[in-house]
């Protein structure tokens, strides 16, 4: 019988890995590793999980922790690998609009030194003050900003990662254009540390926009949602943002915030176009900028984050709004639930409350089986909810090629403990 | 004269089950109708097939490819053969499936933004089809007349306009794909982020390498409100590329930056008469969006051409004007065969800041291999077509010609660059794969080819350097786990 203690002696030989007991942080879900390692470098990633394959332990990486409700209830974990000392920013070529990084650096301490040249990097998942960049790339993340500048996985160009066997690998390139080998880079995102370990990644930056303002409109019916985005796309209005917010029970105001970030007179011209828009469906339309408007958008975001509810990712036929709301509220009967999103992509967020779990396992099923909501992920919830419904749901396509594609990177199933998805 | 003995391919009876899937008027055999199928637009690259099949739909696709896995015979997808890597050449005596008979468009989604057709569908009629109602599909390659979306999404193309709207793998939301076993499966779909590793992304630019696309669904995007284009004109190439990286430097995303020399203007002259000015180099640059940010910017753009010197700015002062200037550049390729009696299309790329650089070693090599090089190409995103114009019938002229592409390729790589941008990899580039990327890089590309197939089936030889095309393959390959434990072994 292997104790976490020799599992610590034997890690202990990994130099560079600082290796460590757990503590009470490092918890994953419940289970509590043998070893906590910190690696400062690809060479350590890689002798770590040299190490963790062939002895056949089981790891998960880890970073600020800021994601870990997703996922299945894990089995035994020997390592965790935290990816906290891999914070650098490699590069930022301010010229080219590129930067690599580190995947343990925290969004916002690279988006701070990225905004010194007037750059940024436009990702705005849940929680992003403790986000890091391997997090959001392992989940694919994402939030209001999705609707201008797409998801991660849009705005790679490459990616170094470690193979659970230890094999260093790069694809993609530096260059914002490249189409040389397989897009290995693109297929890591979202598989959630479950095929390799992201090590540092180069995007493709975005100007920081010189003016930003916000609009913040209540719709009376969720079809005036619908409306206003169809009007504001005649009037070829680019909005950087437009997010929905639909309440439980608040009779059937949708609260809509529209954001625009450009020029000044572009932003003026945009704003009074929306306010137009908003006139035709008699909805009561307020604007900020600054911090009034970062109150809002930490408002908005914090409804769909309610700390002890159940949270789900889903998406939706975006031209569908209304009826996915009527939907909602139809399975969703007396339970609570805050749904916000992305109205333009069709995707968004839904905490469920209640502490019934057999009711919240039927509007998870009844959501997927829907017509207009699909791609249902629970990222946060109790293990026994976790237990009567899969957290992730593989569709048909996926189930043919995952257990192939999980064999071809990970044959002795070292990363992930089962949590999924792959 | 005797004719020639009949061909066999794959075991006996196999003919007989493509004649039974497609139809016997779709299976060509005869050696004159293989020709057509020798090679794509990389024509130097050939090979003739034992049999080109021409499936009518996903359900008749997936039976032939279940013949192939099941009689063992390689086989290669085929769009409308405008490939520029030799990603479409057939493998010797295997099997082709040409998806042109593919061409119905399936399902227009216009709330929702989305489109759904065969993979024989061209580029542009996507755009005419939806034109109408104010929509377009983004990605513009200059073959967009001819080629094909199902070749468009093997490769990854990109096109002008992709500086702003990024490229192929930006805009497509779902397919269906028939796996090399002949499972037939959709991969992505119509709503957005589907969960777990980026399946579709990585199909996306595999160069047929891991499946066959059935089926197409992309987003369709609303024309923008204002559009700009200028034209200015430098005494030097280095001021051309100069002015690259301060517009992407000042927090200006253009809709198109694209150049052209002296040389490649020329041509352009020649074909289409276009009235550019007589300079070293012009830039085009279109602006597009919001009418008030694009004058701002355009305005910006303006003052950035006129400080690193700019001798004559054209600004297009309506959309015929505009068309004239995308006339020309869009003809200079096509033109180059007015000025040279034969030319080599390089595809590299630096980054942005590095263009001035890497122009200045191109121009050094023009002078010293005594070739003229054309330069015309993606500025903004620093995608590199020189063309390097040569006479076939000058002995050793082609294997200079070639010498010289392979030498820019270098300067491109040294540069932090790639070996293809938009172009592909396919035959053309396979050997020079080990100069971009390392062998474990290359090992972990090639497990995940495993995953999708096994028997090395589906479009074998391409993408990746095989002792075979490439002599020696540079480095030691690293076994993987599988392949010790004897589950699989190598190509
Ligand atoms: C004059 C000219 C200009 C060009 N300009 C550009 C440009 O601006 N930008 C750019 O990116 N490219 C350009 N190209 C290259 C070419 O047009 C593109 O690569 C195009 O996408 C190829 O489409 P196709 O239908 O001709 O594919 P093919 O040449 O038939 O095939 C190309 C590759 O795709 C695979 N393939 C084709 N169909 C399928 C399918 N259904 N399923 C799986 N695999 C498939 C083939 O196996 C092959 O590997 C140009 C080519 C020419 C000749």
């Amino acid at each position: 019988m292997v104790t976490a203690a020799d599992r610590l002696r034997d890690a202990a030989g990994l130099a560079g890995c600082h290796a460590r007991p757990p503590a009470a942080p490092d918890e994953i879900d419940g289970v509590m590793p043998a070893v906590v390692l910190e690696p400062a470098g690809v060479v350590d990633v890689a002798e770590a999980l040299r190490w963790a394959s062939s002895t056949r332990l089981s790891v998960v990486v880890r970073c600020a922790g800021s994601k870990d409700g997703w996922g299945r209830p894990p089995r035994d974990v020997d390592v965790l690998l935290r990816t906290t000392r891999l914070d650098r920013i490699l590069a930022h070529e301010a010229d080219d609009l590129t930067a690599t990084v580190e995947a343990g650096a925290r969004l916002h301490d690279v988006n701070r030194a990225l905004a010194t040249r007037g750059q940024f990097l436009p990702f705005d998942p849940p929680d992003a003050h403790l986000a890091t960049i391997g997090g959001v790339l392992a989940t694919n993340d994402a939030g209001p900003w999705r609707h201008r500048h797409g998801t991660s996985r849009d705005r790679l160009i490459g990616m170094t990662v470690v193979m659970p066997d230890g094999l260093v690998s790069s694809s993609g390139g530096r260059v914002v254009k490249n189409v040389a080998g397989y897009d290995l880079g693109r297929l890591m995102v979202g598989s959630h540390g479950s095929l390799a370990v992201i090590v540092s990644a180069t995007f493709k930056l975005s100007p920081v926009p010189p003016d930003t303002r916000t609009l913040r409109i209540r719709a009376n019916r969720p079809t005036d949602v619908s409306a206003l985005l169809d009007q504001l796309r005649q009037r070829q209005c680019e909005p950087d943002a437009f997010e929905a917010h639909v309440a439980h029970g608040a009779a059937d105001e949708v609260v809509v915030l529209v954001r625009y970030g450009s020029v000044t007179a572009a932003i003026d011209d945009a704003c009074r176009e929306t306010r137009a828009c908003a006139d035709l469906i008699g909805a009561a339309t307020a604007t900020a900028s600054g911090d009034d408007a970062d109150a809002w958008w930490r408002a908005h975001e914090a409804a769909g984050a309610h700390p002890d509810r159940v949270q789900l990712r889903l998406s939706w036929k975006p031209a569908a709004f209304a009826q996915a709301t009527e939907f909602l509220t139809r399975v969703a009967g007396d339970i609570a639930f805050d749904w916000i999103g992305r109205v333009a992509v069709g995707s968004g967020v839904l905490s469920l409350g209640g502490d019934d779990v057999e009711a919240q396992a039927r509007i998870i099923r009844a959501l997927r089986t829907s017509d207009v909501f699909g791609h249902v992920v629970i990222t946060r919830a109790a293990a026994s909810l976790r237990r009567l419904v899969d957290v992730w749901a593989p569709t048909r396509g996926q189930l043919a090629l995952w257990p192939a594609l999980k064999a071809a990177c990970d044959p002795h199933d070292t990363l992930g403990a089962g949590r999924g998805p792959l | 004269m005797t004719p020639p003995a009949p061909r066999t391919v794959g075991p006996p009876g196999f003919l007989e089950t493509l004649r039974g899937i497609v139809g016997a008027a779709h299976v060509h055999t005869d050696p004159q109708a293989l020709l057509a199928y020798e090679c794509d637009a990389l024509s130097h690259a050939r090979a003739l097939p034992g049999v080109v099949v021409l499936p009518a739909e996903a359900r008749e696709v997936q039976r032939v490819v279940i013949a192939c896995a099941e009689a063992g015979v390689p086989f290669v997808a085929r769009g409308h053969g405008t490939g520029l890597s030799g990603g479409a050449q057939p493998v010797a005596d295997g099997v082709v499936i040409v998806l042109s008979r593919l061409t119905r468009i399936l399902h227009v989604d216009l709330p929702n933004q989305l489109i759904t057709v065969e993979p024989g569908v061209t580029n542009l009629a996507i755009t005419q089809h939806v034109a109408p109602f104010g929509y377009y599909y983004a990605p513009d390659p200059s073959s967009q007349q001819v080629c094909s979306i199902g070749g468009n999404v093997a490769e990854n193309s990109g096109g002008a306009h992709c500086l702003k709207y990024g490229f192929t793998v930006h805009h497509v939301a779902a397919v269906q794909a028939v796996l090399p076993d002949g499972r037939l499966v959709e991969i992505g779909s119509d709503l957005a982020d589907e969960p777990g590793p980026g399946l579709l992304a990585l199909l996306i630019g595999s160069e047929g390498t891991l499946a066959v696309i059935t089926r197409v669904t992309v987003r369709l995007l609303r024309r923008p409100a204002t559009v700009r284009t200028l034209l200015a004109a430098f005494d030097s190439v280095d001021a051309g590329g100069h002015v690259v990286s301060d517009v992407i430097a000042a927090g200006i995303v253009p809709a198109a930056i694209e150049m052209m020399d002296a040389l490649a203007i020329e041509a352009a002259e020649a074909a289409v008469h276009p009235d550019f000015p007589r300079a070293a180099a012009i830039l085009i640059v279109e602006l597009d969006g919001p009418g008030a940010e694009v004058e701002a910017h355009f305005a910006q753009v303006l003052d950035l051409c006129r400080r690193r010197g700019s001798t004559h700015i054209d600004v297009a002062a309506d959309d015929a004007q505009r068309a004239r200037i995308w006339k020309g550049r869009k003809a200079a390729f096509a033109a180059m065969g007015r000025v040279s009696p034969n030319y080599y299309v390089q595809d590299g790329v630096v980054p942005r800041s590095r263009l001035s650089e890497v122009l200045g070693r191109i121009r050094a090599l023009e002078a010293s291999s005594g070739l003229r090089i054309a330069n015309v190409f993606h500025a903004g995103d620093g995608n590199l077509h020189p063309l390097i114009c040569y006479d076939a019938s000058v002995p050793g002229e082609t294997d200079r010609a070639a010498a010289v592409a392979t030498e820019i390729l270098a300067y491109c790589l040294e540069a932090g660059g790639s070996l293809t941008g938009e172009h592909g990899v396919g035959v053309d580039k396979a050997c020079s794969m080990p100069k971009m990327f390392s062998p474990d890089d290359l090992a972990a590309m090639q497990r995940v080819r495993r995953a999708f197939d096994p028997a090395m089936l589906c479009n074998p030889g391409k993408l990746f350097p095989t002792p075979r095309l490439c002599g020696e393959v540079p480095g030691p390959y690293r076994a993987h786990a599988t392949e010790i434990a004897g589950v699989a072994d190598r190509w």
